[in-house]
């Protein structure tokens, strides 16, 4: 029997930063910027939920202001972290020589390693919402590095797509650890086979809703599922999509 | 580096090695073999030899001890928890930044071999301000170039 959790929208963490009082100088963006973040486990100023799932250590839900709003040059270390954008344009300005421009679709991953620094921003009018993992490294102050890829919902529709990962096409990374996105455009089942029992399935409903033996995910609902060698879904909106985050426990 | 002394825990996977060292011959019986040499009463040479004879064993024991806590060390270093020895790694859960009590953080004048609970609990990440208690003890190795 499989473990598992469920997590709802409304019950993820939530906070407010607008640029301006003590989040002026970690928040860009005019005075009336801000940053709207909801978060899967405990982060910074939100320490009452999950510490986190396997090697993931944070699944954000963010939404930018426009104009400029983002977050200030800052910097890291170790973590992987990876952003996957939905909507909007994000500018991501990083020390390891890259300014790139992530439009629906595009994603991240870029590893600190030994120490980096980035900057991520919205420069355009409208809103800006991406997700936003860090998976702890396989090794320590790696090299750092950044790779970008972009998901082809019209290609790579209808089935489980790795974007990152050891598959063919998807973007590698040093950890026990994987993300697919599942774009489904008509109600269909599908089945996720973990690589072994021992290894961890997050699933993050991006739109639609997907129906599981554990529960019924609406749109931003989540779910973890653990010791089970082969997850069912339905899903249950005509058009669906899927964030699958696969872990080493 | 301070307390890399082996503790008892370590040293009780020793105890084999460590009573065939408890068991060597004590210096003083040894008065005894040069007993012979010394049938007319020299005792300078019979001083002499008995020095030699102490010092080797006392060597033979000194290194053997040392060999004790350097396995004992050795496996802290690799293996598992449960001994105070090894150092132990903490990741900031806020940007990443990493103290390794082997290294210390010298930059704020906290000394290489510095336990993390000798840090104090008002201590915040270097890097963003996140707060000690976001930090996670991590057991990962460090990249090697290949």
């Amino acid at each position: 029997m499989a473990d598992y959790f469920v997590l709802r929208d409304g019950e993820r963490g939530h906070s407010h930063l607008p640029s301006t009082g003590e989040f002026a100088e970690y928040v860009a963006g005019h005075p009336d910027g801000w940053i709207e973040r909801k978060s899967s486990f405990n982060f910074r100023e939100y320490q009452s939920g999950r510490s986190g799932f396997g090697k993931i250590r944070v699944f954000g839900d963010e939404v930018f202001s426009g104009n400029g709003a983002g977050y200030n040059m800052h910097p890291h270390h170790n973590f992987i972290i990876m952003a996957f954008v939905l909507r909007g344009v994000l500018t991501h300005i990083n020390t390891i020589g890259k300014t790139d421009m992530l439009k629906p679709d595009d994603y991240y991953i870029f590893s600190a390693g030994s120490g980096g620094k980035h900057s991520e921003l919205n420069i355009e009018p409208g809103e800006m919402n991406a997700i936003y993992i860090w998976a702890l490294p396989g090794r320590l102050l790696a090299p750092p590095s950044y790779r970008r890829g972009n998901f082809d919902r019209e290609r790579r529709a209808n089935t489980i797509a790795e974007l990152i990962g050891d598959a063919p096409g998807a973007l590698p990374i040093d950890q026990n650890l994987k993300v697919s996105r599942l774009f489904s455009n008509a109600l269909a089942g599908y089945e996720y086979k973990p690589a072994d029992r021992a290894r961890g399935v997050y699933f993050f409903v991006l739109e639609g809703g997907a129906r599981f033996t554990q529960a019924e995910l609406r749109r931003r609902d989540s779910l973890g599922v653990w010791n089970t060698s082969t997850i069912e879904l339905e899903t249950t909106s005509e058009r669906s999509d899927l964030l699958i985050v696969e872990t080493a426990l | 580096m301070w307390r890399t002394q082996a503790p008892g825990a370590a040293n009780a996977a020793h105890t084999g090695l460590a009573r065939k060292i408890h068991s060597l011959p004590h210096p003083a019986p040894l008065d005894l073999a040069v007993n012979g040499i010394g049938a007319e009463g020299d005792v300078r040479l019979k001083a002499i030899l008995f020095l030699i004879i102490y010092r080797r064993i006392g060597m033979a024991k000194f290194a053997a001890c040392t060999r004790i806590a350097m396995i004992a060390q050795e496996r802290d270093t690799n293996a598992g928890t449960g001994s105070s020895c090894r150092f132990r790694r903490f990741m900031c859960l806020g940007c990443g930044f990493l103290y390794d009590e082997e290294r210390g953080w010298p930059e704020e004048g906290i000394a290489p071999g510095t336990r993390w609970e000798d840090i104090p609990a008002g201590w915040r990440c270097p890097d963003c301000g996140t707060a000690k208690a976001q930090f996670e003890m991590v057991e990962i190795p460090y990249y090697q170039a290949a």
